[in-house]
Formats: C-alpha cells, structure tokens, sequence
C-alpha cells in the first residue's frame, strides 16, 4: 500500500513534469528545423486572463481576397474547417498564401495551418493560432507605438505538418526581437 | 440551537442507551456506524482547501504578473518544484494518516500543473487556443486522480472538463455541434464516473450527474440535423434515467446511496424539458412531429416496470407512471396542436414529483415539486394571460382536480387506516 501510494504520485508528479518540458522541446525542436516565413502584421495590446500581457497579431493574410486564390480547396459547404495555407516569398518581403488546401497538401512550399471560419462574398476569414505574443507590459506597448505603415513582421517557424512557432518580430525588414531556444 | 444528522442520531442512540431501550452492544454498533458514514470535512479540512485555492490563483496571477526579472528556465524550475512539493507532500500526508491535507497538496500539484501550461505557453510563446491548454490540464489531472486515488483532484477534473467543454462552444471559430468534442467529453466523463465510484466521492458524483445531463441534449444536437429532435429525446432518455433511478436501490452496492441525489437530478432534468417543450409550445413555434419514435421509449420503461411489479419492487408504481408520463409526451410531440394538455402535463409533472417526495420520504423531491409546481403556474399564467377566460378555466379546472385528488387520497387513506 505505502509502495503504490509512493509510486502513484511519483508518476502523477513526473508524468505532468514530462508534458511541461515536451512543450518546451517541441517549440525548441521547431525553432532549429521548422521552415522560417515572415508574415505581414499589426499589434493589438489587449491581456489575457491567465496568461498575462500580449499582443494580437492581426496577420495579413487571415484576410484574403478569394479572387487571388482561383485553385483554392475550400468546398463552401464543409466551413467552418481547418485549412492548411500554402506560403510562397512576397515583393515586399513578406510571406504570401498561394494556395489553400483542405488537407495537408504534398508540397516543398512552407504550410501553416489555420481554421477558415466563414467565406463571405468575395473573402476568405481565417483564424491562424499564432495570433499572439507574449511580453512584458513595456515590450508590448512599445509594439502598439508601432503603427501600420511601420511594416511589422512576426517571424515563424514552420512544422511539415503546419504548426508554427513565433521565432521573432521584425520592423522594417529588421529584427527587433529574437526568440532564444530556451 | 442546530444540529447535524450525525449529532441528531447520536444524541437519540444515547437518549436510548440511557434509557434501557437499546442494549449496550448495539449502541455501541449504531454509534460505529454512524461515525463511519460521517464525511469528516470539517472547518478545518476546508480551511486547508482554501489556503491551497489561494496558493493556485496566486500562482496564475504571478504567471499572469509576467514577471520577467528571473531566466525562464529558473522559473519553470520553481513551477515544476511546486508541482513535485505537491504530489510528494499528498503522499506524505496520506502515509501519516492527514486524508483532507493530502487531498489538498494534490489539489496544488495539479493547480500547479495548469499554471505550468500557462506560464510555458507564455513564455515562450507557445501557440494554440486555451482550449487545448484546458483538455490538456483536464487529462493530466484526471491522470494524477487516478493515480493516487484522491478525491480533490478528481473533482478539479470534472470541473476542469466541464470548462474545456464549455469553452470549446464557441471560441476560435468552432463549430457547436461538433460530435468529436461531445464524444470526448463523454469518454471524459465516463473515466471520471468509473474513478468516482473507485474513491467513493460523493461530491464528484453530484457534478458528474449534472455533467451528463447537460451533455444530452448538446450531444443529440451535433448528432441529429433537425433541431426539433433535440427536446423529444432529451425528455425521453430523462425518463428513462427516472425509471432506472426507481430500480437501482434494488442493487445497492452499484450507486451506494447516491440513487436519491440521481432520481431528484433527472426529474429536474425531465421538468426542464417538459416545461421548455410547453413555452415552445405556447409561442407557436412547433414541436415538430417526433412523438412517432416514443414506442421504442415507453416499450422498455413498460417491461421494467413490469419486471419490477413480478418481483414486489415497491417503486414499481413510479415506473409505471414514468411510463405514463412518456406516452402523454408522446402526444405532446406530434404535430398536434396540443394546447391546454402541454400545460397538464406539466403540471401533472409538478404534482407526480411531490408526491413522490411525500411517498418516499425524500425532501428534495418536494422541494423540486413544490418548486417547479409554483414556477409551472407562474409561467403558464403568464403565458395565457392574453385570454383570460381561457386562463380561469383552466385554473378553474386544476383547481378540481387537484381538491378532488385531495379528498379521494384522503378518503382513501382513511378507509386503509381503519382496515388496518
């Protein structure tokens, strides 16, 4: 009885410990191999219940016009749904949506996975899970000075399957902020 | 001056001793018995609760907080060091024989594993919606539950499941009537009933009654395209549950006395419905016409009832009424315009529930009677009261019915009295 006892809450205490760190290697094992995008954005500086100050990442391309993705895979009936977005370099040095897709497609392109909420007229609405960064209340209202035509950047790195991790923030093409590993 | 159950019993068992109407041994037995069915969660125990409810929400604001003057890895480390002072510490305390302090340094464990996920998915800013942070601190406190076999971090499961559930409505662009979420809620759910049972936490089993029962008719509506289906079902899986909850104490080592507490829940729950059913009634909006299905229901209430009566199960008159109670439903929801019937049958409802409490000597049935029996009135006044005349003589009507029920069970048992 003392034994299991001792055991039980070993393994509940080591079990929990393992989810924390495997989050932590994940995004680090991201960082190293995840294909790098930059992504067009604006900041919002709003708080979160329980994890603290951050900014709204208002993405580009979590609007897009349907007319400039005419092979685009998003049978009208099926949203909401996730989408995965085919990513293909900008001329303005941003990252760009080629194309969506329904599944995961089979591309050497970078892929980051979204949730098409609605498909209204002639755009797409889409949600993608880097929509916000974390920072200390100063870091975060010195990124709200930043207005629109500053040409803010959020840098990613992408999984094959498309998951992101937020690598960093660019300003004018520079990087204001890299992520360490850990 | 007011007094417990337990305190109430002990007293009369003394009084009785004293007295020369109970043997020595016996009071002895009785006073045993008594002390073991006692909770012993005292002011003490919920001190200790809170104090660790406290260290929790403290931990979340100091995540919140953002503080930022310390490496990341340190103050993971000292999350994590938290999380193990918990798990170690319940154990600890378990071993010395301090259940409620144990059950509360595992509560912090796994109040300090959710500010973990939060303080990570923070720092280094880790994407995703909360509601995959929730399931994710669901699953691990129901792992650490069942691992140590506690009751408190059971509990913060279901309450933690039922966030993830709630949450995963109508945030982040998801859709409501998803079936794999209700799906996994259930799974959720029926792990967390299974280890309910195993820790015999009459706590976890309230919030898990409820849980269910509030899933059903979510779940029916991911499940089926026609919204009209979500009320006929609901009501009719409800009064199953009734009739079953009038069997059970027939086994009682399967519900271990928790079949009072999930007989009062589904009539609840049956009143919810029938009473929504009448409103939608009453605005003109329809039923639809499903009532057809209803057999298929009252087929197997009949057949348990039935099986109840061959065996002399005392409760088995409730079960016919159950069945009863399903074939009028029945009528309610076909594409008839039922008009005052939906009201009866409320009401009837209202009146079945009390006399219930009455009958099987359980409060809480007759508050819920007397309670939704008010309410039934309140609202069916309310909504007729456009015509008046039609208003008072159905009031006029209720008003026999229920004086002459009055004074037949009156007679009735007058003439059973003198019999006996």
């Amino acid at each position: 009885m003392k034994r299991f006892l001792i055991l039980g809450a070993v393994l509940a205490a080591a079990l929990q410990t393992a989810a924390l760190v495997k989050m932590i290697t994940d995004r680090a094992a991201m960082l190293r191999t995840g294909a790098e995008v930059i992504l067009e954005t604006g900041f919002i500086d709003p708080r979160d219940i329980f994890r603290g100050h951050y900014v709204i990442l208002r993405l580009e391309i979590s609007q897009l016009a349907k007319a400039s993705l005419p092979d685009a895979d998003v049978p009208e009936n099926a949203v909401p749904m996730d989408i995965w977005a085919e990513l293909v370099p900008g001329d303005n040095g941003f990252w760009k949506v080629q194309n969506l897709h329904s599944a995961l497609p089979n591309t050497d392109n970078p892929i980051l996975m979204g949730r098409l909420n609605y498909s209204y007229g002639d755009t797409y609405n889409i949600t993608f899970p880097v929509d916000r960064y974390f920072a200390p209340r100063k870091r975060a209202e010195e990124l709200e000075q930043y207005r629109r035509d500053d040409k803010l950047g959020v840098i990613l790195a992408l999984s094959k399957t498309g998951n992101a991790a937020v690598k960093g923030i660019t300003v004018e093409g520079e990087p204001i902020y890299l992520e360490p590993l850990y | 001056m007011f007094k417990s159950r337990h305190t109430l019993l002990s007293e009369a068992i003394a009084d009785w001793q004293a007295r020369g109407l109970l043997a020595d041994q016996a009071a002895q037995s009785l006073k045993e018995d008594i002390s073991v069915t006692k909770s012993g969660f005292g002011f003490a125990q919920f001190v200790i609760l809170a104090g660790v409810l406290c260290l929790i929400l403290a931990a979340l604001s100091f995540v919140a907080a953002n503080w930022d003057d310390f490496p990341r890895l340190l103050r993971v480390g000292l999350i994590i060091a938290l999380l193990w002072t918990g798990w170690a510490g319940g154990a600890f305390a378990k071993l010395r024989g301090h259940r409620w302090l144990s059950e509360a340094l595992y509560l912090l464990g796994c109040g300090m594993f959710g500010a973990g996920i939060m303080l990570i998915s923070q720092m280094y800013h880790i994407q995703g919606d909360a509601v995959d942070a929730v399931w994710l601190w669901a699953l691990g406190t129901t792992l650490g539950a069942a691992l140590v076999r506690a009751a408190m971090p059971l509990i913060g499961a279901i309450v933690l499941w039922g966030i993830w559930y709630l949450m995963s409505f109508n945030l982040f662009g998801r859709n409501i009537w998803e079936i794999s979420t209700e799906l996994t809620y259930a799974l959720a759910l029926l792990v967390c009933a299974g280890l309910a049972w195993w820790v015999r936490s009459r706590l976890a089993a309230h919030l898990l009654t409820l849980s269910f029962l509030v899933w059903v008719p979510f779940t029916i509506g991911a499940g089926v395209d026609d919204e009209e289906l979500i009320l006929p079902i609901s009501t009719a899986l409800y009064v199953v549950v009734v009739t079953l909850a009038l069997w059970l104490p027939r086994w009682p080592h399967i519900m271990r006395g928790f079949e009072a507490a999930l007989l009062f829940y589904a009539l609840t729950a049956v009143f919810a419905t029938a009473m929504f059913a009448f409103l939608i009634e009453v605005s003109g909006d329809g039923l639809g016409e499903y009532g057809y299905f209803y057999p298929i229901v009252i087929a197997p209430i009949l057949l348990m009832a039935w099986q109840a009566r061959r065996s002399g199960w005392p409760h088995s008159y409730d079960m016919f009424v159950c069945a009863a109670f399903a074939v009028i439903a029945a009528i309610v929801y076909l594409p008839f315009n039922i008009g005052i019937l939906g009201a009866a049958w409320v009401l009837g409802l209202t009146i079945w529930i009390t006399r219930m409490g009455w009958r099987l000597d359980l409060r809480r049935l007759r508050v819920l009677g007397m309670a939704s029996f008010v309410l039934s009135m309140v609202t069916i006044y309310g909504m007729t009261v456009g015509t008046l005349l039609g208003t008072s003589g159905f009031f006029l009507g209720a008003a026999l019915v229920l004086l002459g029920s009055a004074y037949a069970a009156t007679k009735f048992s007058a003439r059973q009295e003198a019999a006996t």
